[in-house]
């Protein structure tokens, strides 16, 4: 009889779901599966949750490297000086010839910690130092008309985040931290913003990680305007998927529609030179024809603050 | 800045005053960095009528990192361990973002009881029986629902007794025969009426 056949399979089925397996310490098995991995072609013999575990190590191991190697933002020296042991017999003269360029127009770099949030980081810290050095040319006195404005965006800038679904109780504490860094901005010398902007999981890293939140935000109240530069390979363009896996996400890094959307919603400019290989680096300015006071370098991967003077 | 406790204090107290998402949090351990959450299995899924107890670890980089959660009440699901209630779920890995909450994320684990994703399975056996025996997989699923996620019926126990002791048996007979058999009724009325 069929169903009695049926029902035989699946009280079989079900035996076998119950049935004790092995793998009790599955946290010791991916251990040594790993262990015993020590070659690239046995990548292929782990499975999903082994990867994602050794992923995860491999990731971690590599941030901390980075975090006891590099300074979340350095100090300003030399642009030749600062790239040219880097490309230092490198097979394409083009990038020896675009840092000479660089060099003759800039002044000085700072090196931005290589962590997948340099543009946010470099961004951010470039900006705030500007406003540092405005309001001590003021002395004591008023807010420069620049800080009140900006403080009245990053203000206004929560209502429009809580628009398009974020949770106040997720974004506030984020929020608050930069609304107190920039109402500090009068009592800040360039050395306390310099050493707080290098503080390991103090304010930084929230004030940092609150750029990708205005940005996000940005694309998602703009989404018809936003929605072609985030397609994906299919062609489908969901922009609240894309801010959920290109954006949000810590150390996910920055791609130019990003850049876009963070510049306009705190109506901030800025200026990126692109190094590649071709020997002329190009400059591109957000949005067009403003004149910023942020400038970065561009290299395949990765941001550094220049300087013009 | 030592573990900020702000934002997790916030989280707990939205908790506590949600009634609508229906998801619950529990505090496990005096400094808050144990919880245990409760989801319920979606209408329409082999978890219907199912209570899932989460294992909650918040970690010390907490919002910056996921919290560690696993599944507590044994469950079928291609992307759950059946073995230890491991997830796989990105946004509990590397697409975790501090835009995301306890809450949020337990409401993703209901929604991935909603739609299994077979091609990045946390369980092979499972994830196999999902996609080349469906009904099966149903089954089996429906099977583990009845027999590990029900909630326990409160006074179950005590109804059982009140209808022992209606019969005429004393109700130390009765508590003691149901305790030999092991809950069972069946099996204490026939052991009370063979006077065992």
């Amino acid at each position: 009889m069929a169903a009695g056949n049926d029902d035989e399979e699946l009280r079989k089925a079900i035996a076998a779901s119950l049935a004790e397996q092995p793998a009790a310490d599955e946290n010791a098995d991916i251990q040594r599966a790993i262990e015993a991995s020590t070659t690239p072609q046995d990548l292929n013999a782990l499975t999903a949750a082994e990867q994602d575990k050794l992923t995860i190590e491999q990731m971690n191991a590599i941030n901390d490297e980075i975090q006891s190697n590099q300074a979340m933002v350095g100090d300003r020296v030399g642009v030749a000086a600062a790239l040219a042991g880097e490309y230092d017999g490198n097979a394409n003269a083009g990038f020896a010839r675009g840092i000479a360029e660089l060099d003759g127009k800039y002044a000085s770099l700072r090196r931005v910690r290589k962590d997948g949030n340099c543009f946010y980081r470099g961004f951010l810290y470039r900006y705030l130092e500007h406003l540092c050095e405005l309001q001590a040319g003021r002395g004591a006195g008023a807010p420069h008309p620049e800080l009140e404005r900006v403080r009245g965006v990053v203000r206004a800038s929560k209502a429009k985040i809580l628009s398009v679904d974020y949770e106040e109780t997720a974004i506030d504490m984020f929020w608050e931290m930069l609304v107190e860094v920039l109402d500090d901005v009068p009592k800040t010398t360039l050395d306390q913003w310099h050493a707080k902007m290098n503080e390991e999981h103090g304010v930084a890293m929230h004030i940092v990680w609150f750029c990708r939140v205005l940005s996000a935000a940005q694309i998602k109240l703009n989404a018809d305007r936003f929605a072609p530069f985030v397609m994906d390979e299919t062609g489908a363009a969901d922009v609240a998927e894309f801010c959920r896996r290109e954006v949000e996400p810590v150390n996910h890094e920055c791609e130019q529609v990003q850049i876009i959307a963070l510049t306009e919603m705190l109506e901030i400019p800025v200026a990126i030179e692109y190094l590649d290989g071709s020997g002329t680096p190009s400059k591109l300015v957000f949005p067009e024809g403003a004149s910023p006071v942020v400038n970065l370098l561009y290299r395949p991967g990765h941001y550094d603050i220049l300087y013009e003077e | 800045m030592a573990f900020d406790r702000g934002r997790l204090k916030k989280e707990l107290t939205e908790l506590t005053r949600d009634t609508k998402s229906g998801v619950t949090v529990e505090v496990k351990s005096s400094d808050m960095m144990e919880l245990e959450g409760v989801i319920t299995g979606p209408e329409g899924t082999p978890y219907e009528g199912g209570t899932y107890q989460i294992g909650i670890t918040i970690p010390s980089g907490y919002p910056f990192e996921p919290p560690k959660m696993k599944f507590l009440t044994k469950i079928w699901h291609p992307n759950i361990s059946s073995q230890t209630g491991a997830i796989c779920l990105d946004i509990l890995k590397d697409q975790w973002s501090p835009a995301l909450t306890i809450k949020t994320a337990l409401l993703s684990l209901q929604a991935l009881l909603c739609s299994p994703e077979p091609d990045d399975p946390q369980d092979a056996q499972v994830a196999q029986m999902y996609l080349n025996e469906p009904d099966t997989f149903k089954q089996t699923a429906k099977f583990w629902t009845e027999t590990y996620a029900r909630p326990k019926e409160a006074g179950a126990e005590d109804a059982a007794v009140a209808r022992l002791v209606e019969m005429g048996f004393s109700r130390e007979q009765v508590v003691k025969a149901l305790a030999d058999a092991k809950g069972d009724e069946n099996e204490a009325v026939t052991a009370l009426l063979s006077g065992a």
